[in-house]
């Protein structure tokens, strides 16, 4: 894996490429369907969505002394965050490391998702989601700058990495060449 | 000294809780023995004065002294009343009637033979006793039956459900190794780095097996003993710590077995064809002692392949100790780098390792879907090669005959038009279909009606319906001759055993039948070569194959009980898949197919089904039922099931109490989701109606 731009440790910021198209990862991702990414094409995988930000909002609204426009944020930012950590931080398939011999290691759910296609529908209902109880916490906390401000910030970090630009590409900071974790499959 | 049948007539109904079919471990000591079985006629006698003075409803009581119970060997002193028949060990045709078994059903069957029907040549425990002939179908393909996989769906709540059960079980789960890492690192020692040595497994890997199977374990891989049978007799235990460790309580169960592969009831330890295994260790010892391509061929080796080569109905076959390696080995053996696989989605792993140590390219079509194949099959030949553009070497397409977990046939008329029409090889893999299916049994070309010689490659096991191991590989003679050469099998692995190649010889040349031998024609050139020896396919084995000191009872060289055992396991799983679709579950799967996936979907309910299968207290008169549960990731993330599979040792009676422990188990769990309420049948009308059901479409 070839780090792009300078290479020198005083870079702050670098993009790393991650993942690859040699011979074996293709073989070995062609063995086998993906199981631990399919779910999102099968039935109820899109109203489970709704339906869990709905039970959130609810559990939420029983707080005593809840107002609307801080639950509407909880909520918001609850939902940006747990996806967040299911699909663009946890890389790799959590069973059977032998059927697929670590060919998706380095892989977030994100980009496991229909074999790393581009613009298919699980994909748009996935960006629509996020943006859509969005536009809903807008209404309910009735523009008001500093709630628009954090709900905004939050929604743009959540769909950066959906961006099929950024497919199989890590923005690193303070990138050292040579460091390793020493993992070879990631931390939990 | 004959014991009078029970006069209580069947207790059954006022027997709450499983029967007392628990038994120790052997003794190890003759005084142990002696001891045990006093102590078994003491309990014998308490029982028959118990019974004589009141009709209390029985629980079965493990008694005090049952710890030492132990089952006798055949021959018992003349004056013990304990004269018990422990299946395992005495001889076939003794039913004694005991106290305490002589209403099991799951030794003594429910219509035994009277004095004017020959006597039965199987323990009823190892391979059912069954004479109704009615209770028979011929299993064959019925035009017009839609071979695309018909996938009902559930309410939208139960798909919820299962998925916020999933996340539930995933939060808790990453909870528990988060905590737990931080205050019990004793337990976690192995996942955590330490002393500059990286972790020993990883937590990320294993975290389905640490917290999702291990919740469950107790549901899988229970030790059992003896034959895999219709029934199997499974070690009791219990677990302290949560199902991380178990310990085993020292009692037995004996329980229905619908979790084994044992299509045709040739798992038994008495019968010709074991007694064909039996006399191959004393004439052969117990291996081959080498491989294959090194003094490791021996005449059983020939003998059984020309036999397999002659079951299957082409010129030349090739067995192979291990069956998962008949895959892995032949596979790069015939396609490497440059050559184009396409496979299905639910192959086995066999088929995908084999695959991946070829190189060659791999695609996936969709199960069963041949619209899905021959559109990526225009797609690979008009683009050719990956990067290059250039022609494939080879195309060729690897399905299975039965899929295992789906219960499906592969669509193989429809792919045979597909061959004729863009020329690649196919390969079928009839690792659950050999055997079982077709009406002389002889798998899916028999089945469909399908020229066996049309197909390249024929590849199968011999564990599943000929209760032995291994696989084979069959097709034209130059095929399998320039493989025996490149096949590793053949130059590394060990050749198959001789015990178990006569298990699959016996157990092959009963389903065929045995024809009597011919005599030598004048001029004959070589009468020692098997190749000569003329057959007509489907038809009975030349006797001349044969070993000559292989002695099979009548029955089973006429073909007689093959052709028995073929229709009452196509009897039995259409009764099975049409009963449990009746009574209003989701089936996957073709009616025909031995194997009967149940659905699921929650994966709470499937540990909650297999334990109260084996309790057997779903209804009165219950008997412990061992069944497989499957989930994710074996099975895609919504669609947990749990996974039938049919024998020829079942007798109907045996599917009878099949349909009434599922039936109530699935009111318990809401499982039916089936066909819609005014469409379903009481569990009482299926049973009635059984052989309408079987011929109904």
């Amino acid at each position: 894996h070839h780090v792009k731009g300078r290479q020198r440790s005083a870079s702050i910021v670098t993009v790393e490429p991650v993942g690859g198209d040699s011979l074996e990862e293709v073989l070995d991702q062609n063995a086998y369907k993906n199981i631990n990414s399919e779910w999102v094409n099968y039935k109820g995988a899109w109203v489970i969505h709704p339906v869990l930000i709905i039970i959130g909002k609810i559990m939420v609204d029983v707080i005593p002394g809840m107002h609307q426009d801080a639950s509407w944020t909880i909520v918001n930012l609850s939902y940006l965050l747990i996806s967040y950590i299911m699909f663009h931080w946890v890389t790799g398939i959590p069973f059977d490391p032998d059927s697929h011999g670590g060919a998706y290691d380095d892989l977030t759910l994100w980009e496991q998702i229909d074999e790393g296609a581009q613009y298919t529908p699980s994909k748009k209902w996935l960006i629509c989601t996020p943006i859509a109880l969005f536009l809903i916490s807008t209404h309910y906390t009735h523009y008001n700058p500093w709630l628009f401000a954090i709900n905004f910030t939050a929604l743009l970090v959540v769909l950066f990495p959906k961006l099929p630009q950024l497919h199989r590409q890590r923005i690193r900071f303070l990138y050292r060449p040579g460091y390793t974790s020493g993992a070879a499959t990631p931390a939990t | 000294m004959a014991l009078p049948l029970s006069s209580s007539g069947s207790g059954g109904l006022f027997k709450l809780s499983k029967k007392s079919s628990q038994r120790t471990l052997t003794p190890s000591s003759a005084a142990e023995y002696l001891a045990s079985l006093k102590a078994a006629d003491d309990d014998a006698l308490a029982r028959e004065q118990a019974r004589s003075h009141s009709p209390t409803p029985a629980r079965d009581v493990v008694h005090a002294s049952a710890v030492n119970y132990a089952p006798s060997i055949a021959s018992t002193p003349a004056l013990s009343f304990a004269s018990t028949a422990p299946s395992s060990l005495s001889s076939p045709t003794t039913y004694a009637a005991t106290l305490e078994e002589d209403d099991d059903p799951l030794v003594y069957p429910d219509n035994p033979p009277t004095s004017n029907d020959p006597p039965p040549s199987a323990l009823h425990s190892e391979f059912g006793y069954c004479n109704n002939e009615e209770y028979r179908y011929t299993s064959s393909y019925r035009d017009g039956t839609s071979l695309f996989p018909q996938h009902q769906d559930p309410p939208m709540t139960i798909l919820l459900a299962t998925y916020i059960s999933y996340l539930f079980l995933i939060a808790i789960g990453h909870m528990r190794d988060f905590f737990g890492k931080r205050f019990w690192p004793g337990y976690y020692k192995h996942l955590m780095s330490a002393a500059g040595y990286a972790a020993l497994n990883s937590d990320f890997d294993s975290f389905y097996t640490r917290r999702l199977k291990l919740r469950i374990e107790d549901c899988f891989a229970r030790p059992v003993t003896g034959v895999p049978g219709r029934t199997i007799l499974m070690y009791n235990r219990v677990s302290p710590d949560f199902n991380v460790s178990f310990k085993l309580t020292g009692q037995l169960t004996r329980a229905l077995n619908v979790s084994s592969y044992n299509y045709l009831g040739f798992a038994q330890a008495t019968g010709g064809v074991a007694d064909a295994a039996e006399e191959s260790i004393r004439r052969y010892g117990l291996s081959a002692l080498g491989p294959r391509l090194e003094a490791g061929t021996q005449d059983l080796h020939t003998a059984a392949e020309a036999l397999v080569a002659r079951f299957l109905g082409v010129e030349d076959a090739a067995v192979i100790s291990m069956g998962f390696a008949t895959n892995s080995t032949t596979l790069p053996a015939l396609v490497s780098r440059g050559c184009l696989v396409l496979s299905d989605e639910y192959n086995h792993a066999s088929i995908r390792t084999g695959v991946r140590l070829s190189g060659a390219s791999v695609r996936l079509f969709k199960h069963n879907d041949m619209a899905s194949l021959e559109q990526i099959l225009r797609e690979s030949i008009s683009q050719g090669q990956p990067r290059t553009h250039r022609p494939w070497k080879k195309i060729l397409v690897v399905v299975e005959g039965l899929y295992s977990m789906e219960g499906t046939f592969v669509d193989l008329p429809a792919l045979m038009t597909l061959k004729k029409r863009y020329k690649f090889y196919l390969y079928v893999d009839e690792a659950h279909s050999i055997g079982a299916i077709g009406p002389h049994g002889r798998g899916v070309c028999d089945y469909f009606g399908i020229d066996p010689t049309e197909v390249d490659i024929l590849m199968g096991t011999f564990t599943k319906s000929f209760g032995a191991a291994g696989g084979y590989i069959a097709g034209k003679k130059v095929l399998i001759d320039k493989l025996r050469t490149i096949n590793h099998a053949f130059a590394y692995a060990e050749a198959v055993s001789p015990p178990v190649l006569t298990q699959l010889t016996a157990a092959m040349a009963s389903i065929m039948g045995v024809a009597p031998p011919l005599l030598t024609p004048v001029g004959a050139i070589n009468t020692q070569s098997t190749a000569l020896i003329p057959y007509s396919h489907p038809g009975p084995a030349p006797a001349a194959i044969l070993p000559s000191w292989m002695h099979l009872p009548p029955a089973l060289l006429s073909g007689v009980e093959g052709n028995t055992r073929l229709r009452r396991l196509a009897f039995n799983s259409r009764y099975l898949s049409q009963g449990l679709r009746k009574l209003g579950f989701i089936i996957y799967g073709h009616r025909d197919s031995p194997i009967v996936p149940l659905l699921i979907y929650n994966p709470g309910k499937m540990p909650v089904f297999s334990r109260l299968m084996l309790a057997a207290n779903t209804y009165p008169g219950a008997v412990p039922f061992v069944v497989v549960i499957v989930a994710y990731p074996a099975t895609p993330l919504i669609t947990s099931r749990v996974r039938f599979c049919m024998s020829a040792s079942h007798t109907k009676a045996d599917v009878d109490r099949l349909l009434r422990a599922c039936d109530r188990v699935g009111d318990l769990l809401d499982l039916k989701h089936g066909c819609p309420k005014h469409e379903r049948w009481t569990v009482d009308e299926v049973i009635d109606r059984a052989v309408e059901l079987v011929h109904m479409d």
